[in-house]
């Protein structure tokens, strides 16, 4: 089957749809699923890790951000 | 389990993780001076989200000059930063000004709580109208669900915002009626702002 995605234009809205969908399924298994604050805690706190092993000042952080607002070139 | 506020409370278990452990020393040394508010992002994730952030917002009852003097000297001594050191010019250019002012960990400048006056009708509100939630021994109060998903789709509608808003949609049982009175009033206040 070919891909229906020809453009960046379909490209956002399926990935879009994709995270979306994505979040109904994590979210249905909070709702069924005791463990999920430990899998969430896996996930967070592994972020915040690397983050520590990075070791940023204040101002990397807002350099980091400022850069983030810039328009994508994509 | 899907969440079910009964009451303005909620009591859950939740495995702790670093960023709840960061909210909650704040909040800690903060509720001793004022009461406060969670709002916006950390509201989606403390309830399960799958992100992470950089930042958590809250919004405070207003506090004189000099409680905010003694709550600033306690985040000095337990190892905070502020945005400018000096709790004076935080207080009257910042805080007094609508302004939002940052506290963060000296050692972990990466994550930070973002602290403003509740002074706009809507931010009052939700502080007047704030949920309990009760886990593992501590206390966090954060905005009502419904708010936050109207403000979110609403106002911000970003994708993250939309995505953050689904999820709290799906994880608990909320009032439609209360989505879309939150809704018209942030509209109305909107309009208001506008004139």
């Amino acid at each position: 089957m070919k891909s229906p995605i020809k453009t960046e234009r379909d490209f956002l809205a399926w990935n879009r749809q994709d995270r979306l969908q994505w979040i109904e399924r994590w979210a249905e298994y909070v709702n069924t699923h005791d463990d999920w604050s430990q899998q969430q805690k896996i996930f967070i706190d592994a972020q915040i890790c690397n983050a520590r092993a990075v070791s940023l000042s204040r101002e990397d952080v807002d350099a980091f951000k400022l850069k983030a607002k810039r328009p994508s070139l994509l | 389990m899907v969440f079910n506020i009964i009451d303005n409370k909620l009591t859950l278990t939740k495995s702790i993780n670093e960023l709840d452990s960061f909210v909650l020393d704040i909040v800690q040394v903060l509720s001793k001076y004022t009461d406060y508010v969670i709002v916006s992002g950390y509201v989606a994730i403390f309830f399960g989200r799958s992100r992470a952030t950089e930042d958590v917002d809250m919004f405070i009852k207003e506090i004189s000059s000099d409680s905010f003097r003694l709550l600033y000297d306690e985040f000095v001594r337990a190892g905070y930063d502020f945005t400018v050191s000096d709790a004076v010019d935080l207080y009257d250019s910042y805080l007094s000004d609508g302004l939002a002012i940052n506290l963060w960990r000296k050692d972990f400048p990466l994550m930070r709580m973002e602290i403003k006056f509740a002074r706009k009708p809507f931010q009052r509100q939700i502080l007047r109208e704030r949920i309990q939630v009760t886990f593992d021994g501590h206390v966090l109060y954060f905005s009502p669900i419904e708010a936050q998903v109207a403000y979110k789709r609403t106002i911000l509608r970003s994708d993250k915002d939309i995505e953050d808003a689904l999820h709290l949609e799906r994880v608990f049982h909320l009032s439609v009626e209360k989505i879309k009175y939150y809704k018209d009033l942030l509209l109305f206040y909107e309009k208001s702002d506008q004139n």
